[in-house]
């Protein structure tokens, strides 16, 4: 690894790049798996616990809050098949766990998966890409708005049905996923009915903030203001918060540039693949420190 | 197969309107309890559950799928 690390201060060839970019790839991302389930058992015994007596509602509400903000990005992983890494045989963690995931915020796993890969696709770009409505706007705020209307009128609808007609498998796979959309619609009123306060403290409200951190974090910092194109679309950032408070999204160029490198990969990724992203011009890759720990990246950034 | 996918067209047309009224009407009517005690009303339950379907309605008319 370190000798292919030296090799690339002087070549700096696409080729070299995915060479050393390959060295990253592969692994079964446990980590992920563990956040992934953990979270949820944490949302599921948050239940037990408010529904029991055992703890205030106002508590369960901050822990379903935290847990439910962590439920994206495992699902993440297995959309990128990191679950599995090159192991074939192992792929259906990827959505088993995926779609485990999303229960707190009840979500199928499929329609996310579908709708990501046409965002990395189409990054940035204001027909195709499913994020657009959300990403590029003025600030926080309206990026927290926009993404909890994306399935009204003038939101995500337009792009989606351009995207079925152009690719009939995206339709098919949305179709499947709105099953498991319709069982959450009708688990949320089930439960509304039965526990009302807790339904709305427990689940409905922290997957509303989760969903607006997720477009403000995931989406709007690091693509805000940029161009479609490989290498353009992606910048690092920093808000001057510690990066795992971020889920580590300032460095999201990275994945970007290479979406099969697991998550928990991607800072040793990026010292090995630094003269490759200033030489492409990654907005912010310059400023990369030699080394990424906790939070080098506070004063590198604004 | 007929009858699914006329309930599936159903909800897919009124489906903020059924959330409205059965999740934020059980929502609506859990919070006049907590705040006015433990009236069991029917007035109170018609009021929470009218006031759910109203929102529900407005969702669907103003594509206020945030509902949701």
């Amino acid at each position: 690894m370190d000798q292919l690390a030296e090799d690339s201060q002087t070549n700096l060839s696409i080729e070299e790049e995915r060479k050393v970019a390959r060295t990253f790839m592969g692994r079964i991302e446990w980590e992920m798996i563990v956040v992934g389930l953990g979270q949820c058992i944490v949302w599921v015994i948050t239940w037990g616990l408010v529904v029991n007596d055992v703890i205030p509602l106002w508590a369960g509400l901050l822990i379903s809050t935290i847990s439910t903000a962590c439920s994206y990005l495992p699902s993440h992983a297995g959309q990128h098949g990191h679950l599995s890494g090159k192991h074939k045989q192992l792929s259906w963690l990827n959505t088993v766990v995926g779609q485990i995931s999303l229960i707190p915020l009840a979500q199928s796993h499929h329609i996310l998966k579908a709708t990501h890969m046409k965002h990395h696709a189409h990054t940035n770009d204001p027909e195709r890409d499913p994020d657009y409505r959300h990403t590029h706007v003025d600030n926080w705020f309206q990026s927290a708005i926009q993404i909890q209307n994306q399935t009204g009128e003038g939101g995500l609808i337009e792009v989606v049905e351009k995207l079925s007609e152009e690719d009939p498998k995206f339709a098919k796979t949305l179709e499947t996923g709105s099953l498991v959309g319709l069982v959450f619609f009708f688990a949320q009123m089930v439960v509304a009915v039965i526990y009302p306060l807790e339904t709305l403290l427990l689940w409905w409200i922290p997957r509303k903030l989760a969903v607006s951190y997720l477009g403000i974090i995931f989406s709007h910092e690091p693509h805000k203001n940029l161009p479609v194109g490989r290498y353009k679309d992606s910048r690092f950032w920093s808000n001057a918060m510690p990066r795992y408070l971020n889920h580590s999204m300032q460095i999201h160029a990275m994945h970007h540039m290479y979406p099969n490198i697991c998550h928990y990969d991607e800072p040793k990724a990026i010292e090995a693949l630094k003269p490759f992203m200033v030489a492409r011009g990654i907005p912010g890759a310059e400023e990369i420190p030699e080394k990424i720990k906790l939070n080098p990246l506070i004063r590198a950034f604004s | 197969m007929k009858v699914i996918t006329l309930f599936f067209e159903h909800i897919t047309t009124w489906g903020l309107v059924w959330f409205g009224l059965i999740f934020w009407g059980s929502i609506f009517n859990a919070i006049f309890h907590y705040f006015l005690g433990d009236n069991h009303s029917l007035a109170f339950a018609l009021t929470a559950y009218l006031l759910g379907l109203i929102l529900g309605l407005l969702g669907k008319y103003k594509g206020w799928s945030w509902i949701n």
